[in-house]
């Protein structure tokens, strides 16, 4: 407790039995502040002159015991002044600080001075001066238009000085104050204070301090070095009194709240802008940014594990949208071959565009959602509560492996067990492969599914091969359809030459036997033209440009160009499977990342066909060849069928028109033998000429070829036979290789079904390897960052020069004010403790001057509406708006972030509160010189002297 | 010292000084100390210890430097607190020996130091690490009859034979809990970061997460913020984690206000491992403000106890004022001997002295160095401020020494007490954040 005088009538248990010295004194009350040693008492710290004095005395020993308080208090009623001594037990009084002794010396280091009666040689003692006034409070107020409440440090300041006197003998250190010199600083090794003479000529030194924690320093050390000799341990001196006396620390206030110090307004100021240019430096960078990362994850073999997952997760969208491709290239084949069924006629095609909507529908409907974890049952809390949407698609199921994954990365250990087997769930497992272990609906394993998928690859296989058969029938319909005019043509061929082998008798007959064989050649003659025309015109009919020998050619042609379609370049069909079957061997797809193949293939051991892959682009590539070569040669080229049926069909009307003119010879052969044999050999001709280009299309027939004979330029329909059969057997063969790698991709995962746990753990290791790998390459992207941002952070500084100017402007009328009338204080009391045995009376009404003026440069807050505020409290209050204002013009011309506003208000937060501090240190430093006063005695000052060893 | 029934002397003769003040009787048991007695600061020297014992005493201290916070990597500095403890029982006359072993975070390195220090002969072992690579340490020292003294918390079940002087995890959960109510946050998210807990926070909305995906957590509080439906922070973690939760959060803050979706400023709470020196450290590096508010808990035991009066802070200051001697000498080796005492003084911490003073004293008691002895003479021990220990009593008839009752809620503030040798300091990097009880807590 603090030391207490009683009011009249009342009980003071803490007084001791001893009668007060009570004497009545006509002089200044003051007086009795002046303690009997070499420091005088500080002067109030208020304006106007107290009611009540009172001065605290404390008797220290050596070893920093507390023998005796005595306390005085002097008052003034009415004129009359009265004083009231009375000695406290040590027990009872909570003193305003703690004074700890130290030494050090060539005999070791202690805290009883004692020790030192008799020392010679080198010696240093600290005399440490603690604030102990500080309390925790709870603090509300008002920051940034939001109500604040927090516990906060409260503490009276309070000014010390203090003076030991010294034998002139003794040789004070002064050489190494270290580090700052002042009297929180215990690095140096000499003395600490100032030193100098009494007017008896006798050593002095000195020292202040003002302790006012929380925000300036809560500890003083005084240090004396010295070389003694025979030593006899002195006294120190020292007085306290609540209040800042003098006070070269505020200006030190000021700067601990706009310097630059850790912690500081300033550098928080600072480290905001900064904050703001990095982000825009970010913003300005994270192109470059998200490239890098994805090489340094492609790059980086070890970093799997987490920079897999984020891979995973970049990739995922590039994933999801090939796929979706796929299944919009599925649908688009769809489409295409629903357009080809009236054109083909095949049946086939309609079954195959329904093998391709099913392929589609298994690898699902459309972009993949979050991820989620088709694990049958209840969700899991490990997947931090979300409901779990099933995945009956391999879409789903995709989206579902990185929902797990992402839920692994962050759950706990025994998440992470749950985790894992949640991806067993979802991978399946052997006995599931034929399909009858698997649920319908949602929550099909992987298995499942990609069973679903090789069950859709093998369907469309097989209407593939129908499609095949059905096309060959087609052409074999259409090759027969060509072999009639064939014969037609052989036909007619035969009866120009029994003609030509008539006219070739006529030669040898007389007149009559001449007129007698025209006219059997005539008859015979005119019957086989007969014949011969009907089978031209029935020719025309195939061969025309309308014709159905034209239109099946024409069938054909488009069959060719939608098969191309799909097996080609780009290629639905062709997509479509190597997706399958880049999902199921594990052959990068696209621009799928590698590290997403990687960690498919962790987890579910995908690797099992890289190679065979291979060979089944290789199929469709042949079976492509054997389409491209039947639209070579069912396309618009001068060597295709369709220019040389138009060639047969342009060639027939002239060699109608011969015939035609061959009877009309007939008809007047016996005017003419000559003409006759001349028309008939035209016609030969002709025939001959036609029969070379029939011929030429239909061809001899060649050898069958094998699956791996090489397609060559096909000329004829015999060369579409062998085309038809070799791509036929490819197709086979495809079918044959899918169905192995899904095979084996289903035995893969019988195989890696055991090894799912040893594979989770496995990579929490490689996880800490990609973190290390990562972190290089994160600091290589700080680095890059700070230099990105360096014109921004430039542009940040200048700007908070700025602030700083405005606050300094602000602030520097009060300043200066301040430093004035501090001077005026501090030469006061530098004079007062120089005359330490003069009178004090003479210098407590300039002292309490000064010390007015400073109150009143300390100043008033800014009121709740905004107006008033004075000194430097009201610039503190000033100097806040201004730079929220200040700093505002930065948001803007930075761009509004978030982390700007919410760190300026912590700023802000942070001024304020040390504005209440200050507020409310004000409160209790006078609450520390009341306590213990008749709460009606008015205005009190109270003034602790402490005596320190020696005596 | 004393037994049991004799702690608490000091505060007894508080009350019986107040009883007779206000009654004026004088019927007490035993007579009341005369007031016009001395008052005698604490002592900074330990006088008398092991002033019975013959030879020097070795204790062994166990760290891990370089370890990842959640292995203790963050206590290292702290523990030089053991050097002040060391150097008071010097001063006081005592022959005292630290045996310094660094595991460096490795479960194996740890038993086989365990192992050395046995075979060194300490009479006891300050595990001034924590995490669980200490287990089978613990376990193994227990076995070999080594007394255990844990100031960072037991990593989990402790064996016979050993004690944390730490804060339970059932006390620092309390109290956040009550703190938080104090100040009217009654809904707070509570964030678990790489297994840590905190127990019995009442969390309007929780989850567990990795110190690698915290951009994600972060984003679940500023949802449920914006929603309204938390008020506050809990973040169990390793300082690191703790602190990027922290700056984060920081930089969710809108301003505040009465609108719909704003966010004000949160304040987190934060369990015991951030009041290591490197939680302010890494809240600068992450952008933090260091002005922020910021709760934690644990004993009054801090710089900021030297800045109020009464037996906590007058314990507190001796240490003070021996770490500032220990730090001036440079004769005195820091605790792995590799540099003086005052270039790492900065991060010296009262719990770690505290384990060595509480060793001490069981040596003491036991007239003996041999191991069992200590620890049998340990188990009975209660200890307080007499006995030279800095921060708050100790009971040793319960493994968890430091009592619940102990732990009081501590709120961060930038402001240097100014109780560290600033000269000697390595000024920690963007700042440093000193730790102050909350009223009602002392």
């Amino acid at each position: 407790m603090a030391p207490r005088h009683r009011s009249a009538g009342s009980h003071r248990s803490s007084r001791v039995a001893r009668p007060p010295v009570r004497r009545r004194i006509a002089a200044l009350a003051v007086t009795a502040l002046v303690t009997a040693g070499l420091v005088a008492a500080p002067q109030v710290a208020s304006a106007a002159e107290p009611d009540v004095l009172r001065t605290v005395d404390v008797t220290i020993g050596d070893d920093g015991s507390v023998t005796a308080v005595r306390s005085t208090l002097v008052t003034d009623t009415d004129g009359r002044v009265e004083q009231e001594t009375e000695e406290l037990a040590p027990s009872s009084v909570d003193l305003p600080v703690r004074v700890l002794t130290s030494y050090r010396s060539d005999d070791g280091a202690g805290t009883d001075l004692s020790d030192l009666a008799g020392y010679s040689g080198p010696l240093t003692i600290d005399v440490t001066v603690q604030n102990t006034t500080v309390r925790t409070e709870s603090l509300e107020y008002t920051s940034n238009g939001a109500g604040v409440r927090e516990y906060a440090q409260i503490g009276s300041p309070l000014t010390v000085v203090g003076g030991v006197a010294l034998p002139g003998a003794t040789r004070v250190v002064t050489g190494d104050a270290g580090g700052t010199g002042g009297t929180g600083d215990t690095g140096g090794t000499g003395t600490n204070g100032v030193l100098g003479q009494d007017a008896e000529g006798t050593q002095v030194v000195q020292w202040s301090a003002l302790l006012a924690p929380p925000q300036l320093a809560a500890t003083a050390t005084f240090r004396l070095a010295l070389d003694v000799d025979d030593f006899e341990v002195p006294t120190f001196d020292l007085a306290v009194q609540p209040g800042l006396v003098t006070d070269p620390s505020v200006e030190a206030l000021l700067t601990s709240a706009f310097a630059e110090r850790p912690g500081s307004s300033r550098t928080l100021q600072l480290a905001t802008l900064a904050t703001i240019s990095n982000v825009n430096a970010t913003l300005d960078t994270v192109g470059t940014s998200l490239d890098e990362i994805s090489t340094a994850l492609s790059a980086t073999a070890t970093s799997f594990g987490t920079n897999a997952r984020a891979g995973l997760e970049t990739a995922s969208g590039s994933l999801e949208q090939r796929i979706d491709g796929t299944i919009g290239e599925l649908g688009s084949a769809s489409s295409t071959l629903d357009a080809t069924i009236s054109a083909a006629r095949a049946d086939g095609v309609t079954s195959l565009a329904d093998s391709l909507e099913q392929i589609r529908g298994v690898l699902g409907t459309g972009p993949a959602g979050p991820g989620a974890v088709p694990t049958p049952g209840t969700p899991s809390a490990c997947t931090g509560g979300g409901a779990l949407e099933p995945a009956d698609t391999l879409l789903g199921l995709l989206a579902s492996i990185r929902g797990s994954l992402d839920a692994y990365g962050s759950a706990t250990e025994q998440c992470r067990a749950t985790l894992v087997a949640d991806l067993r769930a979802s991978v399946g497992d052997l006995s599931q492969v034929d399909g009858a272990g698997c649920a319908s609906g949602a929550g099909r394993s992987a298995i499942c599914v990609l069973a679903d998928a090789r069950g859709g690859i093998d369907g469309a296989l097989a209407e593939l091969a129908g499609l095949a058969t059905a096309v060959t029938d087609a052409q074999v319909s259409t090759d027969a359809a060509l072999g009639d005019v064939v014969d037609t043509i052989g036909g007619l061929r035969s009866a120009v030459a029994a003609v030509g082998t008539s006219l070739d008798g006529i030669g040898g007959a007389g007149v009559d036997g001449v007129e007698t064989a025209v006219d059997d050649v005539v008859a015979e003659a005119t019957g086989a033209l007969g014949d011969l025309r009907d089978q031209l015109v029935a020719l025309q009919g195939l061969t025309a440009a309308n014709g159905s020998l034209a239109a099946g050619i024409g069938e054909l042609a488009d069959t060719a160009t939608a098969q191309l379609a799909l097996v080609g370049p780009g290629g639905s069909l062709r997509s479509g499977i190597d997706a399958l079957l880049g999902l199921v061997c594990g052959t990068p797809v696209g621009t799928v990342s590698q590290d997403l193949l990687d960690l498919l293939a962790s987890v579910v051991d995908l690797q099992v066909c890289p190679e065979e892959s291979e060979s089944v682009v290789a199929d469709l590539d042949l079976v492509e060849d054997a389409w491209g070569a039947v639209a070579a040669l069912v396309g618009t080229g001068t060597s295709a069928l369709p220019a040389l049926l138009a060639e047969i069909d342009a060639a027939l009307l002239p060699l109608l028109g011969s015939l035609d003119a061959v009877v009309g010879s007939l008809e007047a052969a016996t005017a003419d033998d000559g003409a006759v044999t001349a028309a008939f050999a035209g016609l030969a001709g002709q025939l001959d000429a036609l029969t070379g280009t029939v011929e030429s299309i239909v061809g001899a027939p060649v050898a069958t070829g094998t699956c791996d004979t090489p397609v060559g330029t096909p000329a004829s329909f015999e060369d579409l036979d062998a085309l038809w059969e070799r791509a036929q057997c490819r197709l086979d063969a495809t079918e044959t290789a899918v169905g192995g790698y899904v095979a084996a991709a289903n035995q893969s995962f019988a195989d890696a079904d055991g090894s799912l746990v040893t594979t989770a753990r496995g990579l929490e290791s490689v996880r800490g390897r990609a973190t290390g790998s990562l972190n290089g390459f994160l600091g290589d992207l700080v680095a890059g960052l700070d230099a990105t941002g360096t014109t921004a952070q430039a542009a940040g500084e200048a700007q908070a020069e700025r602030i700083d100017a405005d606050a300094t402007a602000s602030t520097q009328g009060t300043r200066d004010r301040l430093t004035g009338t501090l001077d005026g204080a501090r030469r006061t009391l530098t004079a007062d403790l120089g005359a330490t045995q003069a009178d004090l009376g003479g210098t407590q009404a300039s002292l309490a001057a000064d010390l007015a003026r400073v109150l009143a440069a300390l100043g008033a807050p800014i009121a709740a509406d905004g107006t008033g505020g004075a000194g430097i409290i009201g610039a503190l209050g000033r100097n806040s708006v201004a730079a929220s204002s200040s700093l505002g013009e930065v948001t803007e011309a930075n761009g509004s972030t978030a982390e700007f506003g919410a760190r300026r208000a912590l700023d802000l937060r942070a001024i304020d509160r040390s504005q209440q501090q200050f507020l409310r240190a004000k409160d209790r430093e006078d609450e520390l010189s009341r306590d213990g006063v008749d709460a009606t005695a008015g205005t009190v000052r109270t003034v602790f002297t402490f005596h320190v060893g020696g005596r | 010292m004393r037994r049991r029934a004799g702690r608490l002397v000091a505060l007894a003769l508080t009350l019986a000084l107040a009883a007779s003040a206000c009654t004026g009787d004088g019927d007490d048991a035993s007579p009341a100390p005369d007031p016009q007695d001395p008052v005698a600061p604490a002592p900074v020297a330990l006088g008398g210890a092991l002033a019975d014992v013959d030879g020097p005493v070795s204790l062994g201290v166990l760290v891990s430097t370089g370890a990842p916070s959640a292995e203790g990597g963050d206590l290292a500095a702290s523990a030089e607190g053991a050097v002040v403890a060391r150097e008071r029982v010097r001063a006081g006359g005592g022959e005292l020996e630290l045996v310094v072993r660094d595991d460096r975070g490795d479960a194996a390195t740890a038993l086989d130091a365990v192992g050395e220090l046995a075979d060194a002969g300490v009479a006891g072992i300050v595990l001034a690490t924590t995490g669980p690579h200490v287990v089978d340490a613990v376990a193994a020292a227990a076995a070999e009859g080594l007394p255990v003294v844990l100031p960072y918390g037991a990593p989990g079940d402790l064996p016979t034979g050993a004690w944390s002087t730490a804060p339970s995890p059932a006390a620092v959960g309390a109290t956040l809990t009550a703190g938080l109510a104090d100040l009217r946050f009654t809904r707070p998210y509570v964030v678990s970061v790489d297994g840590a807990l905190v127990d019995g926070v009442e969390g309007a909305q929780s989850l567990s997460t990795t110190s690698d995906a915290l951009a994600a957590a972060v984003g679940r509080i500023e949802a449920a913020a914006r929603a309204e439906t938390v008020d506050s922070v809990v973040v169990a973690g390793p300082p690191r984690a703790q602190a990027q939760v922290a700056a984060a959060v920081q930089a969710l803050s809108d301003g505040g206000g009465a609108a719909q979706g704003t966010v004000d400023a949160l304040p987190v709470a934060l369990t015991p491992q951030a009041l290591a020196p490197s939680f302010a450290t890494e809240l600068a590096q992450a952008g933090g403000v260091l002005g922020g508010q910021f709760l934690s808990a644990g004993p009054d035991a801090t710089d900021a106890t030297t800045l109020s009066g009464g037996t906590a802070g007058d314990s507190a200051a001796a240490y003070f004022a021996a770490l500032r001697t220990a730090a001036a000498d440079t004769d005195v080796a820091n605790l792995l001997g590799d540099g003086p005492f005052g270039a790492t003084a900065d991060a010296a911490d009262l719990a770690s002295h505290d384990a060595v003073v509480a060793l001490v004293r069981a040596v003491e008691e036991a007239g003996t160095t041999e191991p069992a002895a200590v620890a049998d003479a340990l188990g009975g021990l209660a200890l307080d401020s007499s006995s030279g220990l800095a921060g708050a009593p100790l009971d040793f008839t319960d493994a968890q020494a430091l009592p619940d009752a102990s732990v009081v809620l501590l709120t961060a503030t930038t402001d240097d007490p100014g109780v560290r040798p600033a000269a000697t300091a390595t000024p920690a990097a963007g700042g440093r954040l000193y730790w102050f009880a909350a009223p009602g807590g002392e």
